[in-house]
Parts: structure tokens; C-alpha cells; sequence
């Protein structure tokens, strides 16, 4: 029972971080239709800018470390929101629906920021000051209690991505455009505008993530990239363009990784959660919850 | 019809003079800069036969490093003859890629994007976990026999323009139309008879025997390889030789691997600028000239021509 | 199943689909559709908007596997098989949207019809070429088909499955945006490939009264059911098939 409480807790504690990454990549390749490589970089821009924003704060701006930890936050966010503004309007609006135009452009993007961040930061991994000291017991397992805060909020986060397709007028065009980009021109929906937003939302999702991961792994010029090829798996398996196959293949793969590494060691569970890449492919080439063309 | 048999012929000079200035040359250098721009080259024309049939395959990549790695477990653990090891390599790559092409061709676009793209990091991790063929520093002491040892760029430049020769070849053949129908409209091949996975997964073995092939040679070439080696990322720079030498000719690969690999010579080692230098140029290309050089040149002639008109 | 059973209207049967069914998801787009068609006749399949006449044609070319009921061609049971298999034993299918390879040239579209046998060079160009002159292609064969005409983009698409040597020709909406005498003439054309050729035709398309001129039998769907039945005089004054039509404005 503990070790399942135990397992349990370690697929939400890695899964949170898979489900933010891979809803921002489902997101814009369902409003767009092409695959961001560059998606890690947003990630990263952002993990990086807590890494420095912190230390200025706490010792330039004398903030305790948790003031220090949110502004740093806001502060990764806007600029994670203007590079992706940029990279928007610099290239991704020339290549919308064009799939290997967008993933040369993506790479090219890729190869620009990892540059830039490696002139800036260095290669040397980057950390940040423990923000929630200690320990939490739940159920009989422990989790530290800075894990239990990441999940907590990126299911918080996850919730309020959920609502904003659901229940606003901006989701219900983000889903008609992703449903037939043609028919919801005709019925009025600005398909520019709303890609733009679509990839705002989902650079800022990839932004959340990085801001999360930052106090808890170390962070190098490449942190964002080791989360795509996992994120890539996740929405072959919960299918392209889908946000409820995000989630659930987030949790999968993160269930996968943390079973599979506890009875085994990381490098079989990868392979195991690439057999079942395979074999989900065998059976349903679509994903999960993708549409048969 | 003059113009095209024109250019291929041209093509046969530029080769041969290439493996005649490798048995001549007195720098080495040169010889294996020589090599290495037509290694690319296969890679870049080999991803652009895949295009044919309109998909994108990373694991272009792993086909590379297929080859490379038995070339040289079978040279270095086996010690198995050199043309023997230098065989295998296509053969094993064309019927790893046989079965690769079977599972994954039933998706197409997006998905066989990133599959391709899963299936190269994976292979790369397990090299990396698998410590008879040396883990993560891979293996190293693929030498020719020593009656070759001298002539070996020579030779290897001769293949590797063979086999671009053969992948173009296969393009303007039959079989290249059959290629460039199922791109255009798969349906109607299908209506017809004709078994269209069938069709691309013999594209994408093809391909994949051709940089396979050139794994083994980079092998003996380098003496050195590592699971790094084989990352995506070859098959995105294959890529950025493609779309900068222009994809609508099958010389444009051969152009852009030539330019930017000896432009990589210059840039190399300062490697934060290296990385922006060639996102800058994929950035530009893609969005200031989307036909490449090839499409630039032609552009030029048909100002050319309507000028003397 | 004895397909070659001999019936008075026609020659043998060469295609049966018994109980047909297609459904999609919570959607039935066919169900119980049985019927036949017979060597050496024109089969009109007619039918209001989304009364299942595509499926259909998709189920019968192998292009959907049915989800019930059964399909045999020649004798054979075909129910599930690949378009492979049902394009080698000679039913071929055209289509009506995308019914070309539109970046291809001409020549080149009809050759791809070839390729289902080894043949010399020569020996598909002369395919090619004849084919081509039977349906006014011969004096296009190098533009590119996008930028062909509409009617010789209607008239390709028919020339690319002519080239596969069918026994049994389906025919998704050929006649659509065609002029006046590009109907009549396509008309002709089916009239000749049965006459000369021998070959049975499945004609499903919008224009009724060119399927009650070509064909010499019509079967009606309806929302994914057989409707009704028989010659062309018996159907157009078949009660159900009027409300049907003129029914579907209200």
C-alpha cells in the first residue's frame, strides 16, 4: 500500500511537469498544425531566468526568498511570452499548417535560442535556494513538501487551461479553429489572432513548467530539449491535437517511468514506454483520442 | 532533354575528377573534407528521397548510425574482412529499416515526424546503455587494411557518388513516379492496384541502404564513433542542406551539404555562434529565398532568359 | 455462393454485396444494402445528399472495410479485402473530388494506371496513347493535369482507371460541371466501353436525367437503405423515390 501511495505520488510529481509541457506543444499543433522543436526553448528561457532572477532578488532587492521566487516567476513568464511573440511574428505566422517548413523553421529558432543562452548563462548547470523547505507525509509516503507545491499547481494550471477551452469564447474559437480552420473563417473566427493566442498560451504552459522544474532540478542551456522527445511520445499516444490525450498520456508515461524505474532501472523504462509507443501505433495509428481523417 | 543529360554529365566529371584529386592530393585534409561533404551529401539526398513520398524521416539519423555501428562492431569485436563489414552495413540498415518502415508508414505527416523522431533517440540511447559496443564513448579503431589505407578516400568518394548517382537514378525511374504520385495523391495509385505502403516503405529502404552505406564508410573514415554521432540532429542538418540547397532539384542536397559543411569548417569551434549561425541561416533561407540556391539560380535564368528576349 | 447465377435482365452477376453495412462511430452511413451487378450492364446508384452513395463506392473498392453483411466479386468472397485485391480482379474506381494526381502531367497520370503489370516501356506508352484517344486526351498528354480543363480533368480521372484494364468501371459523379455536350459525350463514351470493351459499369451521380438516359437499370439509396429498384421508367415514377427527392427541400 506504501509503495503504491509512494509510486503514486512520484507519477504525479513527474507527470505534472509532462502534462504542462506536452498540453503547450497539443495546443499549437492543434490551432497551427505543426510541431514546435523549439517548445524546450521556452522552457528553458524560463528556468534560466529564475535561476538569475532569484539571487537578484533576495540579495539585490532584499525580498525573502518566496517573494523573490514569485516575481522571478512573473518575470520568466512575460519574457518567455515576448520571445514568443517574436519567433510568432518572425516566422511561425509565414509557415502556419506548412509541417516541414514549421519544423526546419522550429529547428532554426531552436539552434538561435540555445545559442543565445549558452553566450549568456554559460554550459554550467544552474540551481535555486530550496523555496518550501521540508517534508510532507501523505498516505504514508513522503514527498517534499516544494514536489507536493508543483503539483498542486500545475493541476491548478491544468484546470484553469480546461476551463479556458471549455467555457470561454477564446477556447470555443481555439477548438473550431483546431476542429476545421476553413469553417471557422467562414463563421467570422480571426484564424491569425487566435493562432497567435493559441501559441502564447501554449509558450506560456511550456514557461509554467520550466518556472516549476527550476527550484527542484538543475538547469543548463539545454534543460527543455530532454522533455521533448517525452513529450513528443505523450501526444503520439494521447493523440495530436488533443488536450485530454495530453493529460492522460502525460500521466501514463509518467506511470510508466516511475514503475518502470523503481522495479527496473530508467534506461528499460524507456524502452518499455517506446515498445509501447509501437504497439499503440499497431493498433490505433491515430493516438487515443485523435479523429480518423 | 540536352540540358539534363548536360547536367549529368557534368555531375560524372565533378566525381570523377573528386576521386582523382583524392588519390593526388598531398594533404589528407582536404581528401577527408572531400569525404565528409559527400557523406552529407548522401544524408541530405537520402532525406530528400523520402520527401518524394512527402514525409519527413528523422530516423534518416539513426539509418546513418545503423550502418556505422555495424561496420564497426563487425570490424572491431568481430574482425570480420573490411568489404565484408563495409557490406553489411547498407544490408542491415535497408532490413532494419524494412521492418521500421512497416510499423511506422501506416501514419503519415506529423505523426511519422515524430515517430522517426523517437525511434533515432532511442536507438541513440540504447548505444548508450549497451557497453559492448562501448556505452556512451562508442567505439573506435575501424581501420582499413593497410593495401587500402592509402587509396581509402579515393574509394570512399567513389561510393558515395555511386550511391547518389543510384538515388537519382531511382528518381527518374518508374518507380520515382510511382514515388511522386503517392505525395501527390495516394488515393489514386491505390484505385489502380498498387500497394502503396508497400511503395513507401521500399522508398524509405532505399534511402535508408544509401545512408547506411555511408555510416560504414564514415566508420572507417573517422575511426571513431559515438552514440552522439547519431542524434536527430544529423537528420535536421540534412534537412538545412536540403532546404538551402533547394529541394526541388536533386543537385540542390548535394549544393547545400557542400556549402554549409564547408562553412560549418569555418565556423566551427566557437560553439554558442556555431548554433546561432546555423539557425540564422536556416531562418533566412526559409524566409528570404524558399527555393534555395538551386531555385535562386534558376530564378536568375529565367531573368536571364526573358531579358535576351 | 454461386455468383454466376443467370438472371433474365442481364448477363451474370459479377459484383453482390449482401446486407452491406458502414457505420461511424454512433452514425450507420449504410445498412442492409443488397444488391447486384450484372456483366456487360450500366448500374445507375442514385440517391439525395448523404443518402450513402460514397461509402458505398469506398466499401465496394476496398477503400472502407464494411462493419456488416457481405461482398462478392466474381464468385469471390472480397468482404475486407485490400484495394489491392479488388483493383487486380479488375473493379476499378474513380473519384470525385481529388480523382487525379493534379501536379503530374497527363502521360504521366495515365501511366501510373499501368503499373499493376510488367510491361515493356513501349508496351504501357501504347497503352497509354490509346487510352488517351479514347477520351479526347491525345493532344494534351504533356501539360500538367491541375491545368487541364474541366472537363479533360473529368475525362482523366476516367482515363487513369482505364489504363488499370478493369473489368468493372465505378464512376463517382463523372459527369459533374460538365457543359452540355461534355455530357453528351461522356454519355457516348460509357455506351462505346460497354459495346466495345465489354466492360460493366457502376455509375453513381447527381444529374438523374444523364443516368436515366445511360443507364438500363437504377438502384436508389436513402439514407444508407435501398430505396427502390429496377429500370429507369419504373423508378422515375416510383412514388417513394419522388417524396424522396422532392421531399428533402422541406
Amino acid at each position: 500500500m506504501e509503495l503504491f501511495v509512494q509510486l503514486l505520488a512520484n507519477t504525479l510529481q513527474i507527470g505534472a511537469v509532462y502534462v504542462l509541457f506536452a498540453l503547450g506543444l497539443t495546443l499549437i499543433f492543434g490551432v497551427m498544425k505543426i510541431v514546435n522543436f523549439a517548445h524546450g526553448a521556452f522552457f528553458t528561457a524560463a528556468a534560466l531566468i529564475v535561476t538569475s532572477m532569484v539571487p537578484f532578488a533576495t540579495v539585490e532587492l532584499g525580498v525573502p526568498l518566496w517573494a523573490g521566487y514569485l516575481l522571478a516567476a512573473f518575470a520568466a513568464i512575460a519574457v518567455v511570452l515576448s520571445i514568443g511573440a517574436l519567433v510568432y511574428s518572425i516566422g511561425f505566422q509565414h509557415v502556419l499548417k506548412d509541417l516541414n517548413g514549421s519544423f526546419i523553421l522550429s529547428i532554426g529558432l531552436l539552434l538561435i535560442l540555445n545559442g543565445a543562452y549558452l553566450a549568456i548563462y554559460g554550459g554550467a548547470p544552474r540551481s535555486v535556494p530550496q523555496v518550501l523547505p521540508g517534508t510532507v507525509n501523505v498516505f504514508g509516503a513522503t514527498l517534499t513538501a516544494q514536489r507536493l507545491a508543483l503539483v498542486i499547481v500545475a493541476a491548478v494550471v491544468t484546470g484553469g487551461l480546461y476551463l479556458l477551452i471549455e467555457r470561454t469564447r477564446l477556447g470555443l474559437a481555439l477548438r473550431a479553429v483546431a476542429m476545421d480552420q476553413e469553417a471557422a473563417m467562414l463563421q467570422g473566427i480571426p484564424y491569425r489572432r487566435v493562432a497567435l493566442y493559441g501559441f502564447l498560451i501554449g509558450a506560456a504552459l511550456a514557461a509554467c513548467a520550466g518556472v516549476l522544474m527550476a527550484p527542484i532540478n538543475a538547469v543548463t542551456p539545454v534543460s527543455g530539449d530532454e522533455f521533448l522527445i517525452k513529450a513528443f511520445i505523450i501526444i503520439i499516444i494521447g493523440g495530436l491535437g488533443s488536450v485530454t490525450g495530453a493529460i492522460i498520456g502525460g500521466l501514463f508515461i509518467a506511470m510508466v517511468e516511475s514503475v518502470g524505474g523503481y522495479f527496473f532501472d530508467p534506461s528499460t523504462a524507456t524502452l518499455a514506454m517506446f515498445i509501447l509507443v509501437i504497439g499503440f501505433l499497431l493498433v490505433r495509428p491515430q493516438g487515443i483520442l485523435g479523429n480518423v481523417e | 532533354m540536352w540540358n539534363k543529360s548536360f547536367g549529368v554529365w557534368v555531375c560524372v566529371a565533378l566525381a570523377i575528377s573528386s576521386v582523382l584529386f583524392a588519390l593526388l592530393a598531398t594533404n589528407g585534409y582536404y581528401a577527408s573534407l572531400l569525404v565528409w561533404i559527400l557523406t552529407n551529401a548522401v544524408l541530405a539526398s537520402a532525406l530528400r528521397f523520402v520527401l518524394q513520398i512527402g514525409e519527413l524521416n528523422i530516423a534518416t539519423a539513426a539509418f546513418f548510425g545503423i550502418g556505422a555501428y555495424t561496420t564497426a562492431t563487425t570490424a572491431v569485436l568481430l574482425g570480420w574482412p573490411f568489404w565484408l563489414t563495409l557490406l553489411l552495413a547498407p544490408l542491415m540498415a535497408a532490413v532494419l529499416s524494412a521492418l521500421f518502415g512497416w510499423v511506422t508508414l501506416r501514419t503519415k505527416g506529423p505523426y511519422f515526424l515524430l515517430v522517426s523522431f523517437a525511434v533515432t533517440e532511442v536507438i541513440r540511447l540504447i548505444y548508450t546503455q549497451t557497453n559492448v559496443i562501448g556505452g556512451n564513448s562508442g567505439l573506435v579503431g575501424m581501420f582499413p587494411p593497410m593495401a587500402i589505407d592509402a587509396y581509402y578516400p579515393a574509394l570512399a568518394i567513389a561510393l558515395l557518388a555511386a550511391t547518389l548517382f543510384a538515388l537519382y537514378g531511382f528518381e527518374r525511374s518508374d518507380l520515382g513516379r510511382l514515388f511522386k504520385a503517392i505525395e501527390n495523391n495516394d488515393a489514386i495509385p491505390r484505385s489502380v492496384g498498387l500497394n502503396v505502403v508497400f511503395l513507401k516503405v521500399l522508398c524509405v529502404v532505399i534511402a535508408s541502404a544509401a545512408v547506411g552505406l555511408a555510416g560504414g564508410i564514415h566508420a572507417y573514415a573517422n575511426t571513431v564513433i559515438a552514440p552522439s554521432d547519431f542524434a536527430y540532429f544529423v537528420a535536421v542538418l540534412a534537412l538545412a542542406y536540403v532546404k538551402i540547397g533547394g529541394e526541388g532539384h536533386p543537385f540542390g542536397p548535394i549544393l547545400g551539404a557542400a556549402v554549409l559543411t564547408l562553412v560549418g569548417q569555418w565556423v566551427a569551434g566557437i560553439s554558442a555562434w556555431e548554433n546561432i549561425f546555423y539557425g540564422a541561416v536556416i531562418v533566412m533561407t526559409l524566409r528570404v529565398f524558399p527555393g534555395g540556391l538551386v531555385g535562386l539560380a534558376e530564378r536568375a535564368r529565367g531573368l536571364v532568359t526573358r531579358s535576351a528576349r | 455462393m454461386n455468383a454466376a447465377t443467370s438472371t433474365p435482365a442481364g448477363g451474370d452477376v459479377i459484383l453482390r454485396a449482401e446486407h452491406l453495412e458502414r457505420r461511424f462511430g454512433g452514425l450507420t452511413a449504410v445498412s442492409d444494402f443488397t444488391f447486384e451487378l450484372r456483366q456487360g450492364e450500366i448500374l445507375g446508384l442514385i440517391g439525395p445528399n448523404g443518402a450513402g452513395k460514397s461509402t458505398t463506392f469506398n466499401l465496394i473498392s476496398g477503400f472502407l472495410r464494411p462493419s456488416g453483411g457481405r461482398l462478392f466479386l466474381k464468385g469471390r468472397d472480397v468482404t475486407g479485402a485490400s484495394t489491392k485485391t479488388i483493383s487486380r480482379l479488375g473493379l476499378v474506381r474513380t473519384f470525385q473530388h481529388h480523382s487525379l494526381l493534379s501536379e503530374m502531367s497527363v502521360v504521366d497520370n495515365i501511366l501510373i494506371g499501368t503499373f499493376h503489370q510488367r510491361l515493356a516501356h513501349e508496351k504501357r506508352m501504347e497503352k497509354v496513347r490509346e487510352v488517351a484517344s479514347m477520351t479526347g486526351l491525345a493532344d494534351h498528354l504533356q501539360i500538367i493535369a491541375g491545368n487541364l480543363p474541366h472537363g479533360l480533368q473529368r475525362m482523366l480521372s476516367i482515363a487513369i482507371a482505364l489504363a488499370a484494364e478493369p473489368q468493372i468501371l465505378c464512376l463517382d459523379e463523372p459527369l459533374t460541371g460538365l457543359q452540355g455536350a461534355e455530357v453528351g459525350a461522356a454519355l457516348e463514351l460509357f455506351e462505346k466501353l460497354r459495346t466495345t470493351h465489354g466492360l460493366t459499369i457502376l455509375l453513381v451521380e447527381h444529374n438523374v436525367r444523364a443516368v436515366m438516359r445511360a443507364c438500363d437499370r437504377v438502384i436508389v439509396l436513402n439514407y444508407g437503405r435501398l430505396l427502390a429498384e429496377g429500370s429507369p421508367e419504373a423508378v422515375s415514377r416510383d412514388e417513394a423515390v419522388i417524396e424522396a427527392y422532392l421531399g428533402r427541400g422541406r
